[in-house]
């Protein structure tokens, strides 16, 4: 049964009185009931009954449709100019739904207006003409009187109402003392008493459907202007002019700092800015001005605007190191045993999906990580679950932090760069401290906003045998070498260098970086266990090997370790290798 | 014209008592099988006496029997009244009684009844059968 009558009365008689309604004569009513199936017909029944009964702002099928019209988009230049500030999008839409059911109300009240909205609490007069919201606004005519008996409500009323052929003559409440949700009170509306998801609710089930529209229209609108989520009307911005924005670069390169919009409007307070204007606005005016202008960057973590000169930042900022940029790659962790995936949550490696991995405690004041040889020729940090909650999350590109060197005090300036989670700027401080691919760092939290303790663990420099990489006939090999080292370092991870420069030239092209990573695993691999006397290399050793001309995650390294023969498990991360089972 | 509801999770139901009447059976009947021993007492043997009722959605006014009233405030609210052991539509109807029949929503009797789940509870009172009277509420959405 695909529904019922709320009435009680038999389908077919509902039907013939849905169709009458609906302005199908009765005949053709009955020629079409014979000629289509049962279900079809309660179908019909219920789309016509569904248009006549239900209010269009009631369904989800308006506001997904919804389109904003030119009148709606002046509308809510009238709610800015009284607002007098910037708006969310969520202000905007909801005044817009507020709107739309208002005028749906106000057209249903147009089209009721023959008699008073039928009350419980007031009273009423033979022959007068009510309308009835539940009952689909009908009109009633009352036609008699008598008091009402009921051991809870005192005395009151029932009067007697003829409703017409719809629904016939029936019996109401008046004059009633007890609480009753049709009585339009203080702050209630008709929308209420008419049993009506209110525009509050409405909104929120459909915001995902108006919010975009909302934003397509304003994006469109020449009137409006958007500043980080906030809209406003471009006739009430504070006039900023080119004067305006020449001090305001000049006080961000005097400072060598970025600024608050605040900040900057402090700068300007002698010029000829109108006092009249609210502050929020100038801010506004200031930020859409800047935004505007190509000498400035926004800087800023989430919810703080702070700006920059775009000729202070690092050239390299906007594109990502070469040493950091990986291929796809497809591997699969259920081949993994549980060594390699604890290991896998210990390698600080931002390419790693850590969804499923043991996470680390969290370190409230410190955490330490292993450098990694992309990160320190690009010189940058991973941003990891580990250390996230040391840097600011970017609200657009980057954001500028300050490293601060635990020892020394000294202040470097730091770029967030959440979206492809490095954090840039330490460059020059690695090579300043000979930190080795291996070297411990650690980070600090301070009291300072956006500021960053950074530190190592400084050793008095000796010459020590570690592995080291070297280019032996144009390709990547490894040999013990005798270094100086003045830090303490992962034995495991460490791998020196003899000929910067010639490595360098080894870095994998983009398209070499495409290329099977079995072949060039298997070459390390054999090359790493020569030089050891138990001739088998740690799985953290391989990863930090492979990085020194490709940039490789440990998953799939730890994927291909896991599925060939030729590498051999030799229990807690070594490996051995057999050139002889070689797939 | 009878208002055709399609009924979900969230349409509203209530008591019809129009239904009791086409069916020309007596809600006073069924209301005495539901007093408690103290009620039953007082008021099984006094003559039938009707109030008006009125509708805590539409502002309607029935004439029903003046058990119901005495069902509603008393032997529907005590512990023993709506129970897992009671069977299900009558726990449905007494739920109906104990709130002065304002409409529900499946969901909503499911709050109240919660080992009877809101699909199940919709299923059985959107069928063919009606019990007791239960149906969708005109006019009321959620």
């Amino acid at each position: 049964m695909l529904g019922v009558l709320a009435s009680g009365r038999p389908s077919g008689s509902g039907y013939d009185r849905a169709a009458n309604a609906a302005g199908c004569p009765a005949g053709r009513a009955d020629a079409r009931r014979s000629l289509l199936p049962t279900y079809q017909v309660v179908i019909e029944l219920r789309e016509i009954l569904v248009q006549l009964v239900q209010r269009k702002t009631q369904t989800a099928k308006y506001w997904q449709q919804l389109s904003v019209t030119p009148e709606e988009i002046g509308h809510l230049m009238d709610f800015v100019r009284q607002n007098g500030q910037p708006v969310t999008i969520e202000d905007l839409a909801l005044a817009l739904v507020q709107q739309r059911c208002q005028a749906e109300e106000l057209a249903v009240h147009t089209e009721f207006q023959r008699g008073s909205l039928y009350q419980p609490q007031s009273s009423y007069q033979l022959g007068e003409e009510l309308v009835f919201p539940r009952f689909n606004f009908a009109l009633g005519k009352v036609i008699g009187q008598r008091p009402g008996h009921h051991p809870r409500y005192g005395d009151f009323t029932v009067i007697q109402v003829d409703m017409g052929a719809r629904y016939g003559v029936r019996e109401f409440a008046a004059e009633l003392q007890h609480p009753h949700v049709l009585n339009v009170g203080d702050g209630q509306a008709l929308t209420e008493s008419e049993g009506l998801i209110p525009p509050a609710e409405l909104y929120a089930m459909y915001r995902d459907s108006i919010d975009p529209a909302l934003s397509e229209a304003l994006e469109a609108s020449s009137e409006f202007v958007n500043f980080r989520g906030k809209w406003f009307l471009k006739e009430l911005l504070a006039p900023i002019h080119t004067g305006h924005l020449n001090i305001a670069e000049a006080a961000i390169e005097e400072k060598e700092q970025p600024l608050a919009p605040e900040a900057v409007l402090k700068e300007l307070r002698d010029l000829d800015l109108p006092t009249d204007i609210p502050p929020e606005v100038q801010a506004f005016s200031l930020n859409v001005a800047m935004q505007a202008d190509e000498r400035f960057s926004m800087v800023g973590p989430k919810q703080q605007v702070l700006w920059y000169l775009r000729r202070l930042e690092p050239p390299d900022l906007g594109r990502v190191p070469r040493y950091l940029v990986a291929p796809k790659f497809s591997y699969d962790l259920g081949r993994l045993d549980g060594e390699l995936i604890r290991l896998l949550g210990e390698i600080d490696d931002e390419l790693t999906d850590n969804a499923g991995l043991v996470q680390p405690v969290p370190v409230p004041d410190m955490v330490t990580l292993v450098l990694t040889y992309p990160h320190r020729r690009a010189g940058t940090l991973p941003i990891t679950p580990k250390t996230a909650p040391f840097f600011p999350e970017a609200e657009e590109d980057y954001v500028r932090i300050t490293f601060v060197d635990r020892h020394s005090g000294q202040r470097m300036p730091g770029w967030v760069v959440s979206k492809h989670k490095y954090v840039l700027g330490l460059g020059p401080w690695y090579a300043q401290r000979k930190l080795p691919t291996g070297a411990y760092i650690s980070l600090h939290r301070t009291d300072e906003p956006l500021t960053v303790g950074i530190s190592y663990r400084p050793v008095r420099e000796k010459r020590e045998w570690i592995r080291g990489a070297v280019v032996q006939a144009g390709r990547l090999s490894f040999q013990n070498l005798r270094q100086p080292i003045a830090c303490e370092y992962d034995d495991l991870m460490i791998v020196g260098e003899d000929n910067p420069v010639a490595l360098e030239g080894l870095w994998a092209s983009p398209e070499e970086q495409k290329r099977p990573l079995l072949p060039f695993l298997r070459q390390v691999a054999l090359d790493l266990v020569k030089i050891n006397p138990q001739r088998t290399v740690h799985a953290k050793t391989l990863y930090s090997a492979v990085n020194i001309v490709r940039r490789c995650p440990p998953a799939p390294i730890f994927h291909e370790l896991s599925s060939h023969a030729c590498f051999v498990p030799m229990g807690h991360g070594y490996w051995t290798y057999d050139p002889t089972k070689e797939d | 014209m009878a208002e055709y509801v399609r009924p979900t999770l969230d349409t509203k139901f209530h008591i019809d008592f129009d239904w009791w009447q086409q069916q020309k059976r007596s809600l006073r009947v069924h209301l005495q099988a539901h007093l408690c021993p103290g009620c039953r007492a007082q008021y099984a043997d006094q003559p039938a006496e009707d109030i008006d009722w009125v509708d805590p959605s539409t502002g309607e006014v029935k004439r029903i029997d003046r058990l119901w009233e005495v069902v509603r405030a008393c032997c529907a609210q005590r512990d023993e009244a709506i129970t897992s052991q009671t069977p299900f539509t009558a726990a449905v109807f007494l739920t109906f009684v104990a709130n002065d029949n304002t409409p529900l929503t499946p969901l909503e009797l499911h709050q109240k009844l919660f080992w009877r789940p809101a699909q199940t509870i919709l299923q059985t009172f959107s069928g063919r059968e009606t019990f007791y009277g239960i149906r969708p509420a005109p006019g009321a959405k959620k």
